[in-house]
């Protein structure tokens, strides 16, 4: 078996000393043809997903960042050997392409939104059983009602913030998408293709949206390899 | 114990982390379909940093991974 990294352009070889899951070595596949993938052999089943296996994950995608943009693989997907993992991606050559010249100089830049609290929005996303009592009614339905203008009130909220964040850095980024707003959450993110070179600049510009709004609750990961931006067409 | 992974990290790691699995778990490409490590485990994880964040009360200045994740060169 062996576990797959990211999709690179032929010829980003990994550095010799690269150790993936299990302390393998990390090696690139297909270099000869016109899309490489970094992976390292799986002598056993790892067992289940931990933090540390995650982390070895990112470790290794984040080396082929280091060298140039890759395309980063889904964290768990493994292949019995080269020529399986060769055949999965042959049908697939032509969109792998496109997505790296589409990542290429680039980096994902992540901020992550924190909701104010709405403790009535959580209770209506059924965290707190309403059970109507004989005779209550109204009241019952008074709360029914409460609960989802709350909902409601957090689902504009969201939406005022991403527009807010989106002014202050669209200008610096090739693309974004944005996490959805899952009900009865306390954060969602929105993430940017950036280029390196506008890296800085997309920090201070988030920076200073916080320097102008104390009350706004951001938190900026990245550099990141573009995770939310290497889908392929034929996915 | 899944959970028990998180216990000895600071508040900044367990951002970090939380961020991480958001990235390495739900997206990049995906070739096969044909999972074979189960992240079923790892929600455990995820749940209990989600909890966190709504305790976290202000941070002007983000996690912003930069201690571990270096701005890249050209």
């Amino acid at each position: 078996m062996i576990y797959l990294y990211c999709l690179t352009d032929p010829g980003c070889e990994p550095p010799a000393e690269l150790r993936g899951i299990a302390g393998e070595r990390v090696r690139s596949v297909g270099s000869t043809g016109r899309v490489a993938a970094w992976v390292s052999d799986l002598p056993e089943d790892p067992g289940p997903a931990t933090a540390e296996l995650v982390r070895v994950h990112d470790r290794v995608v984040r080396a082929a960042l280091a060298l140039e943009t890759p395309l980063p693989a889904r964290f768990g997907q493994s292949f019995a050997g080269d020529a399986a993992l060769t055949r999965a991606l042959e049908p697939r050559v032509e969109a792998m392409e496109r997505s790296l010249e589409r990542v290429r100089g680039a980096v994902e830049m992540t901020v992550r939104i924190l909701l104010p609290g709405l403790p009535a929005a959580e209770a209506a996303e059924g965290r707190e059983e309403i059970v109507p009592a004989a005779g209550a009614g109204r009241a019952y339905m008074a709360r029914l009602r409460e609960r989802r203008q709350a909902s409601a009130e957090l689902r504009r909220e969201a939406e005022f913030l991403q527009a807010r964040v989106a002014r202050a850095v669209d200008e610096l980024a090739r693309e974004g998408v944005s996490s959805p707003v899952m009900p009865g959450a306390h954060s969602f993110s929105l993430s940017h293709l950036v280029a390196r070179e506008a890296v800085s600049e997309y920090r201070l510009a988030v920076d200073s949206l916080v320097k102008g709004d104390p009350a706004l609750r951001l938190l900026v990961s990245g550099p990141w390899a573009p995770y939310s931006f290497a889908r392929i067409a034929s996915e | 114990m899944p959970g028990d992974d998180i216990e000895p990290i600071s508040d900044e790691e367990r951002l970090v982390l939380g961020e991480l699995l958001n990235h390495v778990l739900d997206k990049g490409v995906v070739i096969t379909g044909d999972v074979t490590i189960s992240v079923a485990g790892i929600d455990l994880i995820r749940a209990g940093l989600s909890l966190y964040l709504t305790s976290v009360e202000t941070l002007e200045r983000a996690p912003s991974s930069s201690g571990d994740l270096p701005v890249l060169p050209d």
